[in-house]
């Protein structure tokens, strides 16, 4: 549990290093990759579903 | 009018609300918890994201990028969770007092610096809502209108009066207010949904009117400067996001159960994603439609300006809801903590009847203090960005995390470091920030230093750089208590803490002051009653104080590790102590030896006065003979009794080839009336030493040598392995192995004569020069001395 932490920690690093973000031409598409990056960190911190993500006990 | 009517409709429902999830008792679903995290998203997400975006693109979303990167470790915080349930910590503050040895020096000083920065963030709230108040009333670039018809300081009572009302209703150990948290949840939803709402009408009522609007915003530039104020912000609010006070207050204290951190580990960064979307479009927007207005009040302005004032007060009640849900916990988390570390030690010193109920009114006090401290800040402070001001506030929080994050995780974190590191923190932030928002002619900050970066940024980096690296030297430096070494245990390894031993009858009336009857009766009958009451008053006073008042009642039952220790160490005492009685019981029938013959003698020459000349000068002879060995004896005595007491020695450099002559010559007479032969190889062997000492051990050596030896000694000095080295051989009997050891302990012998302390005294001399002595050698025996080699110039023979 607290090794897939820390790896999703340094992957959220990594998406939002300065670094990646200049690489897309414009604002609004710095705005798109940034919400993005952000989902995919969400979704993987849940847990995909299908890999059967226990819910709240009750 | 039909504001003020909104105002105290929305005001009366949030009331009703409090009042409704008070009577439902604990509301344990993780949805309610997730949504009063977003507490976080105060006005300046509502009104100030909007501004920013205007100016710098996508530069607002650090902010929130932050607490999203610190959620993804939930794993680790878990364990703050489980310490402040256990020790019913409310706060930072009460974190660091309770887990540096219950310091309330370290706490009251946390607490008041944690109030210094954080006045300008309520008093932004209270911006924002006068800023939106007068907007919507019509008036743009008015004065700002007299304080009592101000609507900010209405509000700002008002808000006293709802967290006096369901934050301290009563002492309640375990600090939790389900009402409070329900109302706070339930802002957040309203201004969540009226963000959204207005952002999809505006787009809807631009895409319908098909209006021009700039569909490129700003661009974040690719300098290092930007990437260095990019990744501090996101790091700093990574850490406001954990040492906000109100933060720790819905996120630690008001956790029913860890599960609900791990659903709110997404479900807030997501809750952060939405609120975050309408931001840019309605930052385009008001770029394109309403140019030259404060962008701090698009989101007002725009529904106003596409013709829906309904709209308009959509937006006004989601900034207000967003403000007010922050004063209210923000205040009630301030005033537990000002309770809990300021005045719960002054209270418990007085000699008041009801010191509980004193506690709480002040904590009602300073709840109204606090908010009327905000007000004043707002209406004499100069005029600064909504963002400026939250960031300020920031940088304060963040102070508390290397003192916080050291004593999580890090056992060997010291009170006396994490002080100096947070008063140095807090001395560069108000140098760079917090001064020079109040006074910015006197006070220009880093600004001049560094005149790219962002003054937040270089800020937030000096300071917390300086805090940290003050807190990781002053551990190391400084040593740390008893209490401190053993708090620390019970937080970095969870340790349980000290039992505690007392007489029920005693404590009761002490903690019936602050407990309820039932709960004390339930306690009595607990085995673990004592410790629970402590915890439960951790809650009421603060952990430090709680231990201050348990200790005046109850003695600490020691814990097994101690016990062991103590086990120990009486154990290695009662050895040395049998030692001690066998060195007194050897030395005395040693000293006996010579006594009885010198008294026989004496008596024979007493009681015979006509003893014949011949037989008399004899026994004189033997008397004078015994008395020298009892006065040797006693001398080598006193000599192992001054090394052992702790070597007196000089140090001076020294050549063991020219000591080992001094010592031959010395011995030359004693050597040739045995008809001894020696060799010797004398190379240079230099070492730092006392030299009549070290004369006295090679003496010792070669007079052992000249008893045992059947006809040859050889003499050696060299160096090797940066050791210098001293031989002394003979071709004796030799000392057979199992003895090899024994024959350095205090009168022990190989064969008759000598005092048998020669060796052991030998020994201590080595070891006093850090070196070892020992004894090898198939035939004969070889005694070996060697000691550090030394740097510095022989003195010479």
């Amino acid at each position: 549990m607290k090794l897939r932490s820390l790896f999703l920690f340094a992957l959220g690093l990594l998406l939002f290093s300065y670094p990646l973000l200049y690489l897309p031409p414009g604002g609004l598409a710095q705005a798109v990759y940034l919400f993005a990056a952000w989902g995919l960190l969400i979704v993987l911190n849940r847990g995909l579903p299908s890999r059967g993500n226990e819910e709240e006990p009750r | 009018m039909s504001l003020l009517l909104l105002i105290l409709a929305y005001l009366a429902l949030l009331f009703a609300l409090g009042l409704w999830g008070e009577g439902r008792g604990r509301l344990r679903s993780p949805w309610v918890y997730t949504l009063s995290l977003g507490v976080y998203a105060t006005a300046w997400t509502f009104y100030g994201s909007v501004g920013r975006a205007t100016q710098d693109g996508v530069g607002f979303l650090p902010i929130y990028l932050g607490p999203t990167l610190g959620l993804l470790l939930w794993p680790f915080w878990l364990k703050l969770l489980r310490l402040a349930k256990r020790h019913r910590l409310t706060s930072w503050p009460d974190f660091l007092s309770a887990r540096y040895g219950n310091d309330r020096l370290l706490g009251s000083l946390a607490a008041l610096l944690l109030i210094l920065g954080l006045l300008p963030y309520l008093a932004l709230q209270l911006k924002a809502i006068s800023q939106s108040f007068i907007y919507l009333q019509g008036s743009t670039g008015g004065p700002q209108p007299q304080p009592l018809e101000d609507v900010a300081l209405y509000t700002a009572l008002a808000l006293a009066l709802f967290t006096v009302l369901f934050g301290t209703r009563r002492l309640d150990p375990l600090e939790r207010h389900p009402g409070l948290v329900l109302a706070v949840a339930f802002e957040s939803l309203i201004k969540l949904l009226a963000f959204l709402v207005v952002a999809v009408f505006v787009l809807w009522k631009v895409f319908q009117l098909e209006l021009s609007l700039p569909w490129e915003t700003e661009r974040l530039a690719p300098s290092l400067e930007a990437q260095f104020n990019w990744s501090m912000l996101i790091l700093l609010s990574m850490l406001a996001f954990f040492f906000l006070p109100r933060q720790f207050y819905v996120m630690v204290v008001e956790n029913e159960q860890e599960e609900h951190l791990r659903q709110a580990a997404w479900a807030f960064p997501l809750y952060l994603l939405l609120i975050n979307l309408p931001v840019l479009p309605l930052s385009l927007a008001g770029l394109g439609l309403l140019p030259g207005l404060n962008p701090d009040l698009f989101v007002l302005a725009l529904p106003l300006h596409l013709g829906s004032y309904e709209l308009a007060l959509l937006a006004f009640l989601g900034g207000f809801s967003a403000a007010t849900a922050m004063v209210v916990v923000e205040a009630l988390a301030l005033s537990i903590l000002i309770s809990n570390t300021l005045l719960s030690p002054l209270v418990l010193r007085s000699p008041l009847q009801d010191p509980g109920q004193i506690l709480l009114n002040l904590r009602r006090v300073t709840v109204v203090v606090l908010l009327i401290l905000a007000y004043l800040y707002f209406r004499f402070s100069p005029e600064a960005s909504l963002v400026q001001m939250g960031l300020v506030s920031f940088v304060a929080a963040a102070q508390l995390a290397p003192a916080g994050l050291l004593g999580l995780f890090w056992k060997e974190a010291g009170r006396l470091g994490v002080m100096l590191g947070m008063l140095a923190g807090y001395a560069l932030w108000a140098y760079g920030l917090f001064l020079p928002g109040l006074w910015p002619e006197v006070f220009p900050g880093f600004a001049s230093w560094f005149p790219g970066l962002d003054p937040v940024a270089q800020t937030a980096f000096l300071s917390l750089g300086a805090n940290l690296a003050l807190a990781v030297l002053g551990s190391y430096a400084f040593a740390k208590s008893k209490e401190e070494a053993r708090q620390a245990q019970v937080f970095v390894l969870e340790q349980a803490p000290p039992a505690y031993q007392a007489d029920w009858e005693r404590v009761r009336p002490v903690l019936g002051r602050f407990l309820e009857a039932g709960v004390l009766e339930e306690l009595a009958r607990s085995p673990e009653g004592l410790e629970k009451a402590e915890a439960l008053l951790a809650g009421v006073l603060g952990p430090a104080s709680a231990r201050l008042l348990m200790a005046s009642v109850a003695q600490e039952a020691p814990r097994v590790e101690e016990v062991v220790e103590a086990v120990e160490a009486y154990r290695s005492l009662k050895e040395l102590d049998q030692l001690k009685d066998e060195f007194i019981a050897t030395v005395s029938h040693e000293l006996r030896t010579p006594l009885t013959a010198i008294r026989s003698f004496a008596e024979l020459l007493h009681m015979r006065p006509g003893m014949p000349e011949e037989e008399r000068r004899e026994f004189l002879r033997l008397l004078v003979e015994e008395s020298q060995r009892l006065s040797r004896l006693v001398n080598r005595v006193l000599d192992l009794a001054e090394l052992q007491a702790g070597p007196g020695l000089k140090r001076e450099p020294l050549d063991l080839a020219s000591l080992a002559q001094e010592a031959l010559k010395l011995s030359a007479p004693l050597l040739a009336e045995r008809g001894l032969g020696v060799e010797t190889r004398l190379e240079p062997a230099i070492l730092e030493g006392d030299h009549d000492r070290l004369l006295q051990l090679l003496l010792n050596l070669l007079s052992n040598a000249a008893r045992h030896a059947k006809s040859r000694v050889w003499v050696r000095t060299y160096c090797e392995g940066g050791k210098s080295r001293l031989e002394v051989e003979d071709d004796g009997p030799g000392v057979p192995p199992e003895m090899r050891e024994a024959i350095f302990e205090s009168f022990r012998k190989l064969g008759k004569g000598g005092t048998g302390l020669g060796l052991a005294i030998c020994r201590r001399i080595a070891q006093a020069h850090g070196g070892r002595l020992w004894v090898e050698g198939e035939e004969g025996a070889r005694f070996i001395l060697e000691v550090e080699r030394g740097t510095d110039t022989h003195r010479g023979g």
